[in-house]
Order: C-alpha cells, then sequence, then structure tokens
C-alpha cells in the first residue's frame, strides 16, 4: 500500500509542478526575453544601415524570436522585408520550425504554420511540405497551411484557393483580409467575383464587404441568380446589404423564397438592424415574416406624443 | 480496511486525474483563443454575420453598464431591464448620462407586456444601448418580453455583477461561424462565472427562457465550450453556498480518509493543493482580473464539472 502512496504523491507532485513553477518559470523568462527581441527587432527596423544582430543560440531563444517577429509584422504595415529576411537568415529559423512541425500535437502546428506565414518561405521543398498539410483531416491545420501558402505566394492566390478541396470559412476569409490589410497580399476583385470557383467567390463577397467595394453591385446580382450554392447566394445577398443597396430585383425574390424560413427571418432581422425600410422587408418577404422587423424598426424611432421623463 | 484504503487512493486518483485534465483544457482553449484572436484583429468585419444581444437587470450604474458597452465588435448590443416605478432615481441618471429618448413599441401597455417604455440613445456612441423600463417581477418573462427588441441571432441573459471578458464576443462569433456549429442552440461556459449563449430561434421553439430551459434543448445542440467569456466584478460578496460546499467536502473528504489512515489523509490534502493550484492556474491563463477566494473557491467547486448537470441561473 506505501508503493502506491508513494506513486500517488509522485504522480500529483508532477502535476503540481507542472502547473506552477514550470509555467510560471516559461512564462516570466518568455516574457523578458520576447520584451528585449522585440525593443531590438524594432531598432533594426528604424535604422536599416544598422549593424546591430541578433543572434539565438537555444531552442526557447529561436521560438521566442520567431514569436517577436510575428508580433511585428501583424502589427505592423508593409514591414521591412528585407530587415526580417536577414534575421531569419542568420538565426536559421526556417529549418527550426520545420523540426519543430514534424512532430509537433495539432495546436502547435497551427501555431508554428502561423508564425511560418510572418516569415518568407522561398525554398521549394518547404513550401511543398506546407501544401501537404493542405489535405490534413484537421481543418484548423488546413486553413493555417493556407493562410502560410498564400503569405509565401502572394501571386498564387486564385491557383492555390481554387484547388482546395475544402470549404473555406468565415475565419479563413477573415484571416485572409487581414493578410490583405498589413500589405503582404494583393487582390484583384473581379477575377475573384467572375469565377466558378465557390471559395473564391466566397472570398470575394467577404473582401466586397470588408472594404465596401460599391461596383461589385453587378456582380453580387449575377452570382445571386446564377449560382447553385445556397450559401453563396445568402452571402452576397448580405454582401448587397452590407453595401446598403436596394433589393427590390425580381431575382432575389425568388432565391429568397427557396431559403428556408428560418434564413428568412434571420435575414428580415439583419435588414432592420441595417437601416432598410418596413415597405422595402414587406416587398422582398411576406407580412407574417415582417413582424419581428416591423417591432424593432417601430423601436428605432421616438414616439414624439409622449414625455421624455419616466 | 486494505480493500476501503485501496478504493479511497483511485477515488482520489481519478479526482487528480479530473482536475488535471480541466486544466489542461482550459489551458488549451486560452492558447487557441490567444492564437485565432491574432490573426482575425486585422480583419475588421463581423465573422460570419453573427451578433449577439446581451440582456442583464438589476445594475442600476452607469460603472456597471460602462463595462459591457466596451466590446469592439461591430454586431452586439446591450439591453438593460430596469423597473423605473421601483429605481425612479437611478433611471433618470441612466437616462441623462446615455442621452437616453423614450422609442415607440408596438407591445400593449399593460400588465401582459410588463414594458412602461423602451428608450435609445441619441447619441451615436451608445447606440449599442437600450434600456427596458419593465414593472414584471418574474425576471425570466422580463428576459422573454426583452428578447422582442433582441436585434441580434444569439441571447446573452448576464447576471448582475457580471461582466464580458475583453474579445468574449468575437470568441463567441469565432465559434459559432464554423459551419459545424450552425444547429448549435446553446453554448455554456463556467470558467469563470457561467455564461450561456441561446440562440435565438431556439428559444422561441422551446417557448422562451425559463429555469429549465437547458434541459429542453437537445443535447447534440449544445456545446460546452472551455473558452471563457465572463467573469464575476463583485469580489467583496462571499458566496456562501459555494463556501459550504468547498468546506462540507473538505471536512467530510478529511473525516473519512483520517478513520482509514493518516496516509490517506495526507494524500486527500495533496489532492486538495492541486485543486487550489489548478484553479489559480485556470485563473491566471484567461487573465481573470478577480482572484479572490471567493473565485478560487468557485473554480473548485466547478471541479465536478465533470459530474454534474450543467443549469442556468440568472438571479
Amino acid at each position: 500500500m506505501s508503493v502506491l502512496y508513494i506513486l500517488y504523491v509522485m504522480v500529483v507532485g508532477a502535476m503540481i509542478l507542472h502547473l506552477t513553477v514550470v509555467s510560471h518559470f516559461k512564462s516570466s523568462a518568455h516574457s523578458a526575453l520576447y520584451k528585449r527581441y522585440t525593443a531590438n527587432l524594432i531598432a533594426t527596423l528604424f535604422n536599416k544601415n544598422s549593424t546591430t544582430t541578433i543572434i539565438t543560440s537555444s531552442r526557447h531563444q529561436r521560438n521566442t524570436l520567431i514569436e517577436a517577429i510575428h508580433s511585428l509584422t501583424t502589427h505592423t504595415y508593409d514591414s521591412q522585408r528585407e530587415v526580417i529576411k536577414r534575421v531569419v537568415k542568420e538565426n536559421n529559423l526556417q529549418e527550426h520550425i520545420f523540426r519543430l512541425l514534424r512532430h509537433a500535437s495539432s495546436l502547435q502546428k497551427c501555431r508554428l504554420l502561423t508564425l511560418l506565414s510572418s516569415i518568407n518561405l522561398e525554398n521549394k521543398t518547404h513550401i511543398s511540405i506546407i501544401k501537404k498539410y493542405l489535405h490534413c483531416h484537421n481543418h484548423n491545420i488546413r486553413s493555417h497551411a493556407l493562410i502560410t501558402l498564400i503569405a509565401a505566394k502572394p501571386t498564387e492566390l486564385i491557383p492555390t484557393i481554387s484547388s482546395l478541396n475544402f470549404e473555406l470559412q468565415p475565419t479563413d476569409t477573415a484571416r485572409i483580409i487581414t493578410l490583405i490589410r498589413q500589405g503582404t497580399l494583393c487582390v484583384v476583385i473581379e477575377p475573384l467575383l467572375e469565377s466558378n470557383n465557390r471559395n473564391l467567390q466566397m472570398l470575394a463577397l467577404a473582401i466586397v464587404r470588408s472594404f465596401g467595394i460599391d461596383i461589385a453591385d453587378k456582380h453580387l446580382l449575377q452570382i445571386v441568380a446564377s449560382s447553385q450554392c445556397s450559401t453563396l447566394v445568402e452571402d452576397a445577398i448580405y454582401t448587397l446589404t452590407a453595401l446598403k443597396r436596394p433589393l427590390k430585383y425580381r431575382i432575389i425574390k425568388e432565391r429568397l423564397a427557396e431559403a428556408s424560413e428560418q434564413q428568412r427571418k434571420k435575414l428580415c432581422r439583419h435588414l432592420s438592424v441595417e437601416g432598410y425600410s418596413i415597405q422595402s422587408i414587406r416587398a422582398l418577404l411576406s407580412s407574417e415574416e415582417c413582424h419581428d422587423a416591423r417591432l424593432l424598426i417601430t423601436s428605432y424611432k421616438r414616439q414624439l406624443s409622449q414625455s421624455q421623463t419616466p | 480496511m486494505k480493500i476501503a484504503e485501496l478504493i479511497f487512493i483511485l477515488l482520489l486518483a481519478a479526482a487528480a486525474i479530473a482536475i488535471y485534465y480541466r486544466s489542461l483544457l482550459t489551458m488549451r482553449a486560452a492558447r487557441w483563443q490567444q492564437l485565432t484572436q491574432e490573426e482575425l484583429m486585422g480583419s475588421c468585419e463581423s465573422i460570419g454575420f453573427i451578433g449577439c444581444s446581451i440582456i442583464t437587470h438589476d445594475i442600476f450604474t452607469i460603472k456597471e453598464i460602462e463595462p459591457l458597452l466596451s466590446s469592439a465588435y461591430q454586431r452586439y448590443e446591450l439591453i438593460v431591464l430596469l423597473n423605473g416605478l421601483q429605481h425612479r432615481s437611478e433611471l433618470l441618471q441612466i437616462i441623462k448620462h446615455y442621452h437616453l429618448t423614450r422609442v415607440n413599441h408596438t407591445l400593449p401597455h399593460d400588465n401582459t407586456s410588463g414594458v412602461n417604455s423602451l428608450y435609445r440613445s441619441t447619441c451615436r456612441t451608445y447606440r449599442r444601448l437600450v434600456v427596458m423600463d419593465c414593472s414584471k417581477t418574474d425576471i425570466f418573462s422580463a428576459i422573454n418580453t426583452a428578447i422582442n427588441f433582441a436585434s441580434y441571432d444569439y441571447i446573452i441573459p448576464l447576471q448582475p455583477h457580471t461582466a464580458l471578458l475583453p474579445h468574449a464576443i468575437e470568441r463567441i462569433a469565432t465559434t459559432l461561424s464554423d459551419s459545424a456549429h450552425r444547429d448549435i442552440e446553446l453554448i455554456y461556459n463556467d470558467t469563470l462565472a457561467p455564461c450561456c449563449v441561446f440562440q435565438r430561434d431556439g428559444v422561441i421553439s422551446h417557448e422562451g427562457i425559463t429555469p429549465d430551459i437547458i434541459q429542453r434543448i437537445p443535447k447534440k445542440a449544445i456545446l460546452r465550450s472551455d473558452t471563457a467569456l465572463t467573469y464575476r466584478t463583485d469580489r467583496q460578496d462571499f458566496h456562501l453556498p459555494t463556501l459550504f460546499f468547498c468546506a462540507s467536502i473538505l471536512l467530510l473528504g478529511i473525516g473519512v480518509a483520517y478513520f482509514i489512515s493518516i496516509p490517506a489523509a495526507l494524500a486527500y490534502g495533496l489532492t486538495w493543493g492541486l485543486a487550489t493550484i489548478a484553479s489559480i492556474h485556470v485563473l491566471r491563463q484567461w487573465s481573470a482580473p478577480d482572484c479572490s477566494v471567493r473565485t478560487i473557491l468557485y473554480q473548485i467547486r466547478n471541479l465536478t464539472i465533470f459530474f454534474r448537470q450543467i443549469k442556468f441561473n440568472i438571479s
């Protein structure tokens, strides 16, 4: 019985040690190093001709340096790629991440792939490894691999996305928009909107909404009229509402008639939040379905006949 | 006696594993959220058109309303329920501070609806705030009435003295935008404080929010999340039932363990040490603003989450 007690004490002791000492030590040492590297990187970025070099010697230091680079590139617009490239090369960071990727868990893989998206990948072997992750069964890994691939080869956005064998989620399109806003990616919207690929069209709609591209009306109506994918049609109608466009077209009414009752109710509430009048909502949906919208729209208005104080 | 001792150690081992496993789950959820937040930060659009309406009651001061309005997410609103007859001065103060004006509503001005007045701000900064002067004493029916004025598809009934963690709405939107979660009717989390996110249509189909609504929602439509969403703000208020629960478990366990053997009592004490450290660890992971004894005790009580049914409580 005493062996059991000793075993129990050892196991619970290890758990306590992991939760307190190791985690605490890791986080405090990590944050100090992270601050130092970030400060050094900022100093190097400000002075391109600076001869200051950042040299790492251990695995922990390399990990921290990559995190500092990632944080800097995500918080700045169009950072000095050459300077970052030099730091990455001097510390052999690409090889380091690919070594870690081999034995990482799914969460760690996502993290490492995200970190890789901040580093310019040029090596063809590395790119082919990332491409393999696009076929992974875990959606999160696939999604992160896609972002890394797009960041590495921004000019090949259309072939990369059209070759995907999974559907893009709203979080994926939001990540790609983040890359556009950072200046990593330049996109011409027309080819995306005119494409027959569902993923490319979903991305195009997200970009139209996010940047308020109001010249896309014609394309949006075209998608509503011709697309066989109900999610895409729904997204196109929501994009039209985000651009505050009139919805009185016959084709929109026809497509809405095919939608489920729940989807129509959802759209009805959405239209009232977006500022559409009850008349324009009635033109699309039945008066019973407009009940929620009427209640909401009425509640946005001031009642002049009553006094203001309770 | 030997068999009793063996069973006791096995029970302690099961408890220790459950505690450690829960800490790892919350740690993993915290790291995942940190990762996704960093990535989605640059995108300015609401993810998947997900919007949330927060409904809260029994908050009377601007100090309590202010943190609930601070989220940067585009598609959310805050509905505050107040009884203008009982708390007239507080209502007037809120009206003055947020430049509120009385707006129309089509519900009847009588006892059935209970709605006396509805207020929205004339100031664009506070466009997300809706104040409902409601004379209903039953909080559940007041919330059900407030759902009529909610603009978005997901409803978060919030207890008084509870605040949202930074980026909580973004976390909910990220989770719900996944096509695998399209049929989810309830997201439940009680990492730092209990929080329920209801799908509006789900609530309506289950005849409104009631104390036993969770039992009426099909299990496959419930998502038990490890991602913390809310935290308690009343750190001075010591919660007696939680204290009583923890104290009774501690004393009962020590009594039984001491009866078996002294090493058993020591092993029991060690398990409690692990539970306390795991609770503090969870709070640190989520950068909880409140690390008081009360919150730690709440965390210890939560360690039994694997073995109990989730309940909806709003009072």
